[in-house]
């Protein structure tokens, strides 16, 4: 919950921005009227961001907005096909079709699409699904026979998938990000060629060094065992010192042994997010995930 | 006040938001104010709203300058404007109706 207008301001253009909206400064300055307004009529500021409500669910709309003219002008293009045909008393698809305008198709929970329900079971959280489900509506799209799934052979299933899509970050509509490519493609050289052979020799050496230490350690406690008992005590020098010498090799050995699966964990979840962010660039996706802001 | 489904009411509030242009010219905030007499709204709502009617072409706005207090953003319907709200209002009271109908268990 935001408390000033300032801060309501600048967290909904910063939301508006990450949604990818073109027109903010228009938006800022209708809600910048809403708080002159609502100022005037005696309400605080905390008041005023309490009524307005959540930022993600205004900055959601915006987005969905944004897509709205293509729909609308599907729309119109069937609805004046429709008109044409004469077939006005019994629209057959109408009652199923997307239709932002109308009060119930809007809201419907999103279809679990074949590459949504894939993304789903599969319990993998890496986010490298949008090459499929592009290729999956395209192929839709083209009307193609390459066994496309049967709903996406209904242009206004089609639509209605997009729709909702976007909403859900699974997005077909996302476009193609040349800029991002690029930016991959250079990041890429410097990730290759030095980060991940870096992170993964660091890796080795870290899984390597326990090993290492262990068995000298227990060598060394074995040898001044070896050496207290059967050549006295201070023979070659003192056997129990060299004893808790070995002790203590041991455990440094413990210690590289926890700190190297630290650093697997490590090494493992970069490459995860290496692959995750080629993904958000190439598709032109945000590259950070959303908080939700509003308490 | 009546407190309606969220779903339902997001659906309807462009019907009422169309209907009160209808009326006569109205700027953002009073639109808020009337609409928020009738029902409970998250005020920011609204805005996207007038935003996708604008962009569609259901209503356009015009700035008023005013003495005391903000510049105004006052909203107009326009034809294409009139027609969406005719087909919506239709709409409604035929959905109203046959809910009606059910509740009531009439045509059983």
């Amino acid at each position: 919950m935001y408390r000033t207008k300032a801060e309501f301001l600048s967290n909904l253009e910063k939301e508006l921005g990450r949604l990818g909206i073109t027109d903010k400064s228009e938006i800022i300055a209708d809600f910048e009227l809403h708080f002159a307004d609502s100022t005037a009529k005696g309400l605080s500021d905390i008041e005023i961001c309490a009524k307005l409500g959540s930022i993600s669910e205004i900055a959601k709309q915006y987005a969905e907005e944004e897509i709205y003219p293509i729909i609308a002008v599907e729309k119109a293009k069937e609805q004046t096909a429709a008109e044409g045909a004469g077939s006005e008393e019994v629209p057959p698809p109408a009652a199923e079709e997307p239709q932002p305008t109308h009060f119930s198709t809007r809201d419907m929970p999103p279809p679990q699409n074949d590459a949504y329900a894939d993304y789903v079971n599969s319990g993998i959280k890496i986010n490298f699904f949008n090459k499929k489900s592009e290729q999956t509506a395209e192929a839709g799209n083209a009307g193609s026979t390459s066994a496309p799934p049967p709903r996406y052979n209904n242009p206004q299933a089609n639509n209605y998938n997009n729709h909702n899509n976007y909403n859900n970050y699974n997005s077909s509509c996302s476009s193609f990000n040349v800029g991002g490519l690029i930016t991959v493609l250079i990041v890429d050289i410097f990730v290759f060629s030095w980060a991940i052979p870096a992170l993964f020799g660091i890796m080795v050496a870290f899984l390597a060094a326990p090993f290492g230490l262990v068995i000298g350690g227990i060598a060394t406690m074995v040898g001044g065992a070896f050496g207290t008992a059967f050549f006295g005590f201070y023979s070659p020098f003192p056997g129990l010192v060299t004893f808790f010498v070995g002790l203590m090799i041991l455990s440094l050995g413990g210690l590289f042994g926890l700190l190297g699966v630290q650093f697997v964990k490590l090494f493992v979840s970069a490459v995860k997010g290496i692959i995750n962010w080629h993904g958000n660039m190439i598709a032109g996706r945000p590259v950070f995930k959303a908080r939700e802001v509003s308490a | 006040m009546i407190e309606i489904n969220s779903q339902l009411k997001r659906g309807t509030l462009e019907l009422c938001v169309l209907a009160l242009v209808c009326r006569g010219d109205c700027y953002g905030y009073e639109l808020v104010n009337r609409i928020s007499e009738s029902m409970h709204i998250t005020e920011g709502t609204i805005y996207p709203l007038l935003k996708r009617l604008k962009d569609n072409g259901s209503i356009t706005s015009y700035i008023v300058e005013s003495q005391e207090g903000p510049p105004r953003k006052y909203y107009q319907i326009t034809d294409n404007g009139k027609v969406e709200k005719e087909r919506q209002e239709s709409e409604w009271r035929e959905f109203a109706e046959s809910i009606g109908k059910l509740i009531k268990g009439e045509g059983e």
